[in-house]
């Protein structure tokens, strides 16, 4: 074999140890720098409680869904007496209102059937996009769709931020983020 | 008293106010399992000791168990540095084993979380005193207060009430420190906890096995340092965040809905 033979093959062994030690850097730092995964966090013996209820909070309904409730039922009540200018045929007026209660009723049972299989929708195709991406966002999809620091960290996307009435967002990869306190660190949830 | 049957609490009581001790291994027992009367002794040495201290402060190196998807359990954990000054301030600076740092202030108006690294904070109001706004900080914001039960100024009728067994299982040395090891249950937990014996009935260690959870996972503190005069606190429970601080908000989760039941993540 001759010298430039020699020199080739050799440089060739080089390259692909260099390509090598490349891809194991590039997947060592795909899971975390150091080769660190991806592992849950949460859990009821992170609490440190011995009471079931800070070890296992229940979750409260959405403030938003107080206010709607309210608000709609107040509406509703304010309408139908400000229409009643007269006394007498209460009989109808009670028909009328019940007719137009179970219409109500029937609206809202359809819009309410359209939310949930639209929710359901949006969920499994978020259940499918997370299960895809679990290394990256643990079970997030169920919680309420959030990366932690450490997943945003590695994500290395150069992200753009945009502020909207005082909250700063984080725009990345076609995804809009919010930086926010989620119990006891600091996660960047999903804006729908 | 709702675990401990009406008969076994009115002798407890009594037990208890006439500091009467059972001699050792001597236990009551009901349905509800037994308890020795020198555990609870020393359980009620070791509340009263704390509740009577108005400034003090302790080092815990905990650690937890996280059952994952595949069964196997994970053990994370951080050291937490905790002051405590009644009746409701509070400070906690906390190192996560991965380097995250976080602290929390509670001033008696605010509750602050800090993250240092990233200059960001959140802040809600605080309700009430330190039980109450621990409950608050565990139940609607979802942080995490381990050993935040050793604050309550009722340590010891928070813990009496739920407990269904409360056994004395002898004197050890831990760490140096002589002290009393107890194994307390309620219907949910079983909590070991050796408290040391003289002049300061301090927690020496906690390990918390989470019976009712699926693979029955595990908290442990062990604590490095009780001081029940810590100095130079001036300004440990102010928080004023840098100009450059970014301000965000506590999210709290939604509620678990019919959409989530018999999803495995």
């Amino acid at each position: 074999m001759s010298l430039a033979n020699r020199k080739v093959i050799i440089s060739l062994l080089a390259a692909s140890v260099v390509c090598l030690l490349a891809v194991e850097f590039a997947e060592a730092g795909r899971r975390g720098g150091g080769g660190g995964r991806a592992m849950s966090r949460g859990g009821p013996a992170a609490s440190g409680s011995f009471q079931r209820n800070r070890a296992r909070p229940q979750s409260r309904p959405r403030q938003g869904q107080y206010d709607r409730g309210s608000r709609y039922g107040q509406g509703q009540r304010q309408g139908q007496w400000q229409s009643q200018d007269r006394q007498g045929d209460r009989q109808d007026r009670f028909d009328e209102r019940q007719d137009n209660r179970q219409d109500r009723f029937d609206q809202r049972q359809d819009q309410i059937d359209e939310r949930q299989d639209l929710a359901r929708e949006v969920h499994n195709d978020r259940k499918e996009y997370y299960d895809d991406r679990k290394e990256w966002y643990e079970d997030a999809w169920r919680r309420g769709s959030y990366i932690t620091v450490t997943s945003w960290n590695r994500m290395s996307c150069s992200y753009t931020t945009i502020v909207t009435n005082g909250i700063t967002y984080y725009e990345c990869n076609g995804v809009r983020y919010e930086r926010v306190y989620r119990g006891s660190e600091v996660v960047y949830i999903v804006v729908p | 008293m709702r675990h401990i049957g009406p008969a076994l609490a009115g002798v407890l009581m009594i037990l208890i106010a006439s500091g009467v001790q059972g001699e050792p291994g001597a236990a009551t027992s009901d349905e509800k399992g037994e308890f020795d009367t020198e555990a609870m002794a020393a359980l009620k040495d070791m509340a009263d000791y704390l509740a009577a201290a108005d400034l003090f402060s302790f080092h815990a190196e905990y650690s937890f168990d996280v059952v994952q998807d595949s069964g196997a359990k994970v053990e994370f954990g951080a050291t937490r540095h905790t002051l405590v000054s009644r009746p409701n301030k509070l400070r906690v600076d906390s190192r996560r084993r991965d380097g995250l740092q976080s602290v929390v202030i509670f001033d008696g108006a605010s509750i602050w979380a800090y993250a240092p690294e990233m200059n960001v904070y959140a802040q809600a109001d605080q309700p009430g005193d330190l039980d109450e706004a621990i409950d608050f900080a565990a139940a609607q914001l979802r942080m995490k207060a381990p050993m935040a039960e050793l604050v309550s100024p009722d340590l010891y009728a928070n813990l009496e009430k739920q407990l269904t067994q409360a056994l004395y299982l002898g004197e050890t040395v831990l760490a140096g420190v002589p002290s009393e090891h107890l194994l307390l249950s309620n219907d949910y937990a079983d909590f070991q906890i050796w408290i040391a014996t003289g002049e300061q009935p301090t927690p020496q260690r906690v390990v918390i096995t989470y019976r009712e959870e699926v693979g029955e996972p595990q908290f442990r503190a062990q604590f490095l340092e009780w001081d029940m005069s810590p100095a130079a606190t001036a300004g440990k429970f102010d928080f004023q965040p840098g100009e450059d601080a970014e301000r965000v908000r506590f999210y709290i989760p939604a509620p678990a809905t019919d959409l989530d039941k018999g999803d495995a993540s």
